[in-house]
């Protein structure tokens, strides 16, 4: 679960670095990610039983494309047809914050209108068994599965931004934006890749959720987009390593925290966490910048 | 978003400008025509329901009646103050709930001995979330709200005495009061709600229009700004939260009164986010603009579903989501999300806008931008204005008076505030070290340095903007160190910026106000009831800031937006914001940035007449014609260290200061 939460948050963390926005419509970036996968499983690929073997790694890999591009495709959307004119004007940020439950409204709202208010639940694609146990708990297979990719592709965006000369860009235009546009940076694709970075993982995490749980109901974006944010903030917003040790930290103690509090109480444990993050340490563990080398 | 610099604009966006004639025309109304409207709409009010069906009676009183009621709680919130509180619903389930347990299963108490427990619970509440949160400003505040709002709705559904999922059966109607039954006829409880709301029409609009609403105002255009002004921002803001969670608990009271059950799914989040939907889309601030949003929101989904066409527009909608929605109803959040996107875009000020509200979006459309004034077309301000200036401000006679003002600077020996050994470091940055000053009751006192002295800084420890590492900063002898900045402004310091920090949107005479307030007592229930004492303070707070706008020379700009001034009497406002809280020490933080040799001139023939009238002065200035003709005595800082103190003919003879300033080697060939 950290995992995922990491990946949704480094999408947070991304458009704030550029931005200073928060982008509360991501939640549903992600939640269109996992309907995607949803119904690529039964529809586009046709699948009807379990897989195996080669048929399995590839369907997993043409699911996680689909879902990536899907939302990747859904975060450039959003930013060209509601958020660039807003920043045209320079508007107040409370515009933004205003647009951006709009269009959280929309996509579930579509979703709802298209798909049923009820769960969905695709076809399971391989039996989920043990592996092994690690500090008493059963490990399962899927469990694995999502860790291992959510880390290469946690990986990769770090790399990307720390290495590429794209990534060079959304570091000089996270820490000046003027400057950045005048040493020749187009801010305006710098952003659209922001967005697209950030949609591609949601899309990734969405995934990723759907092999896990199975299942999906239109707002099921909610409650992880407010996590991803917590564990964004946990890890300092802004700072890509940070979002993913806030995420991963959030999952364990959200493990942990439900165990001790009963699991009626995990979501109040993940808003508490964030208040007194906000609270004690508001640039969270790591600090608040993309734009500093280390990021 | 304001990092990113602003780009080609796009063409003009198109305007509804259907209803601006309609409020303009109002605000022309002398005040019977205005009473007399409302009169006439109040009447209305209460003859229409009358005539309804009692189908359209209960549409009326939900969800009509409690989104105004619930709008207009939250418009205190987000548009006087500026906040973004996406848990307000947590405050309608508080009161609700509150009612429910109180009044059913055994609790005992009838409902109209419940109102008020309703109404101070969702208060406590209010107060509860706020206190811990409300140091969090913006984007995070809304998130936290978010968070809280579900925390409510959670812990009703686990709380086995709350009924958990099930929700609390058979709350009992309110008995009958004024000839009016409340049971099963949803015409009684219409007027209910009315009466609900008009209540909290009058009270905000009263608390609007006192030191309060200033406050609020003051903090939603630049809270560091209020705050060094004297506003105690926590304290305005939390009282800000506890106007609206409360306003939210009395809608809670009327719904479950009248409706008789509630449970968890009484109060999804979606409906935090459809009343924020209906104050947007009215008019955030706007009081008859909220309660147009609300009626929206809440009727015209409801009418929709009557509309013989329903069958085609729902089928319209269907083919175009590729839904299958039997009842328009599953639209309301689409199509309002859908409005709230467009609305952004498009007229974000809201049907019905404030003026507030609508100069500062009209402000972020244009290109000037308050800040820029300065640096864009200063010359052309200026230019444009001298003449202008010179009528209203002549530089008065008296300006030498060099035989008096000297004397009084010689007798002037009784020191009133104190710099010990004042450090203040950055990190590793040692912005500040050692200082010592001490600046004596009556004088005019200069600091001069190089860029990035320390000279700002040494402001900032002294309001309270920083906090020194070490060393001691003391006003008439009682430390300074720690207190908030707010309390050193009551304490006598005041102070200018730099940078202009005016409150944009506010007019002139309401920027001074705000300054005056700080010298005002009148509680929150004092201005809402409209105490003697409130009436006496206002009344004496708006002669007072009359007498200081002339005194500054601007006195015929009183009811301009600050904006909307010239540059050089937006220094000047300032001033006259700063002398309003009735300081002891007054520090000016570079007044003459950008003026021009005449207006100088008029400067510091107004700083004598500041310091004639009794106060200190502390100025930090680069114009050295300026320093060296106003000020008694001058310290000189460079990289952080006092390197000089005296009068004005020994610190320009000073080879340490010749070589701060000139970067020359004294003994270089």
């Amino acid at each position: 679960m950290g995992s995922i939460y990491a990946l949704i948050a480094l999408g947070y963390t991304l458009v704030y670095g550029v931005l200073r926005l928060i982008n509360f419509a991501h939640s549903e970036i992600f939640a269109l990610g996992i309907y995607a996968s949803a119904f690529a499983i039964e529809g586009w690929l046709g699948v009807t039983g379990t897989r195996t073997g080669l048929g399995l790694v590839g369907t997993l890999l043409a699911l996680l494309a689909i879902s990536m591009l899907v939302s990747g495709g859904a975060a450039l959307l959003m930013e060209r047809v509601a958020y660039r004119p807003l920043r045209r004007r320079n508007a107040p940020r409370l515009t933004a914050l205003i647009t951006a439950i709009g269009i959280s409204l929309v996509v579930q709202e579509f979703l709802a209108l298209r798909y049923g208010r009820s769960k969905i639940t695709p076809q399971r694609l391989f039996e989920k068994e043990s592996l092994f146990t690690f500090l008493g708990e059963e490990v399962r297979n899927d469990k694995v599965l999502v860790f291992v990719a959510a880390i290469v592709l946690m990986i990769g965006l770090d790399q990307f931004v720390r290495r590429s000369r794209l990534g060079r860009g959304i570091r000089a235009t996270a820490q000046d934006a003027e400057t950045a546009q005048l040493m020749g940076i187009n801010i305006d694709r710098v952003v659209m890749l922001t967005f697209l970075l950030g949609g591609l993982l949601a899309g990734a995490a969405g995934f990723f959720n759907l092999i896990f749980f199975e299942s999906a109901r239109f707002n099921i974006g909610f409650l992880p987009g407010i996590k991803a944010f917590t564990a964004a903030v946990l890890g300092g917003i802004g700072n890509v390593r940070g979002a993913l040790l806030g995420g991963l930290l959030l999952g364990v103690l959200e493990k942990y925290g439900a165990a001790l509090f009963g699991g009626q109480w995990t979501d109040v444990f993940a808003f508490v966490v964030l208040v007194l993050v906000l609270l004690v340490r508001p640039s969270g563990l790591l600090g608040e910048t993309l734009g500093r080398a280390r990021a | 978003m304001s990092r990113i610099p602003a780009l080609p604009k796009l063409p003009a966006l198109p305007r509804v400008s259907l209803v601006d004639p309609l409020t303009r025309r109002w605000e022309r109304l002398p005040w019977w025509g205005k009473a007399l409207v409302l009169l006439g709409v109040l009447a209305f009010a209460i003859w229409y329901p009358s005539t309804l069906e009692p189908k359209w009676q209960s549409v009326l009183f939900f969800p009509v009646g409690v989104y105004i009621l619930l709008a207009l709680g939250l418009n205190v919130v987000v548009g006087l103050t500026g906040m973004l509180d996406l848990g307000y619903v947590a405050f309608f389930a508080v009161g609700a709930y509150t009612t429910a347990k109180l009044t059913a299963e055994g609790g005992g108490l009838t409902a109209w001995e419940c109102i008020l427990l309703a109404v101070l619970l969702a208060m406590v509440a209010g107060v509860t979330l706020g206190g811990p949160t409300l140091r969090l400003r913006g984007d995070y505040l809304a998130i936290v709200t978010l968070g809280f709002g579900e925390i409510v709705r959670i812990v009703a559904q686990n709380t086995p005495s709350l009924g958990q999922a099930r929700g609390i059966t058979a709350i009992p109607h309110p008995s009958s009061l004024a000839g009016l039954d409340f049971g099963i006829d949803p015409l009684p409880y219409v007027y209910l709600v009315l009466a609900a709301i008009v209540l909290a029409i009058f009270l905000i609009a009263r608390l609007r229009r006192s030191r309060v609403g200033r406050s609020w105002a003051a903090i939603r255009e630049d809270e560091d700004a209020a705050e060094l002004m004297g506003v105690p921002t926590f304290k305005m803001k939390l009282w800000s939260f506890a106007v609206g969670a409360s306003t939210g608990g009395l809608g809670g009271w009327i719904y479950a009164s009248k409706v008789g059950f509630i449970n968890p799914d009484t109060f999804p989040l979606n409906l935090s986010f459809l009343v924020l939907a209906a104050v947007v889309l009215g008019g955030l601030g706007s009081t008859p603009g909220v309660i147009a949003g609300a009626f929206a929101v809440g009727f015209i989904p409801e009418y929709l579903r009557e509309f013989s066409g329903e069958e085609t527009v729902l089928e319209r909608l269907n083919s175009i989501t590729g839904g299958e929605a039997t009842d328009i109803n599953e639209y309301r959040f689409f199509l309002f999300g859908l409005a709230l996107i467009l609305m952004m875009i498009f007229r974000p000020q809201g049907l019905l806008p404030s003026r507030q509200r609508a100069a500062e979006l009209a402000e972020a459309t244009g290109e000037q931008a308050m800040g820029a004034v300065a640096g864009v077309d200063e010359a052309d301000v200026v230019a444009q204005h001298t003449g202008d200036r010179a009528a209203t401000l002549e530089v008065p006679d008296d300006v030498d008076l060099p035989d008096d003002f000297i004397a009084r600077a010689e007798e002037a020996q009784e020191e009133v505030l104190r710099l010990t050994d004042v450090t203040m470091q950055f990190g590793g940055v040692v912005a500040l070290n050692d200082v010592s000053l001490t600046v004596r009751r009556g004088e005019i006192f200069g600091i001069i340095g190089p860029n990035g002295a320390g000279k700002t800084t040494v402001f900032n420890c002294i309001t309270g903007v920083f906090r020194p590492t070490s060393g001691d900063i003391g006003l008439d002898g009682v430390s300074l160190v720690g207190k908030k900045p707010h309390h050193i402004t009551e304490a006598g310091v005041a102070r200018t910026f730099q940078n202009i920090r005016l409150f944009p949107n506010m007019t002139a005479i309401e920027n001074i106000l705000v300054g005056a307030d700080a010298r005002h007592t009148t509680s929150v229930p004092g201005a809402v009831v409209g105490s003697p004492k409130h009436g006496r303070e206002e009344r004496l707070g708006r002669a007072e800031a009359l007498r200081l706008l002339d005194f500054v020379g601007i006195g015929r700009r009183v009811d301009e937006a600050a904006r909307n001034l010239p540059y050089g009497d937006q220094r000047r406002l300032e001033i006259a914001r700063a002398i309003a809280t009735q300081p002891k020490v007054l520090l000016l933080d570079e007044p003459a940035a950008g003026f021009n040799p005449a207006e100088k001139q008029a400067l510091v023939a107004l700083i004598r007449q500041i310091c004639r009238a009794g106060l200190t002065v502390v100025l930090i200035e680069h114009d050295m014609e300026v320093v060296m003709e106003v000020c008694h005595r001058i310290a000189v800082l460079d990289f952080g260290e006092k390197i000089a103190e005296g009068l004005p003919e020994e610190i320009q003879s000073d080879e340490r200061v010749i070589r701060a300033y000139l970067g020359v080697e004294i003994d270089a060939p």
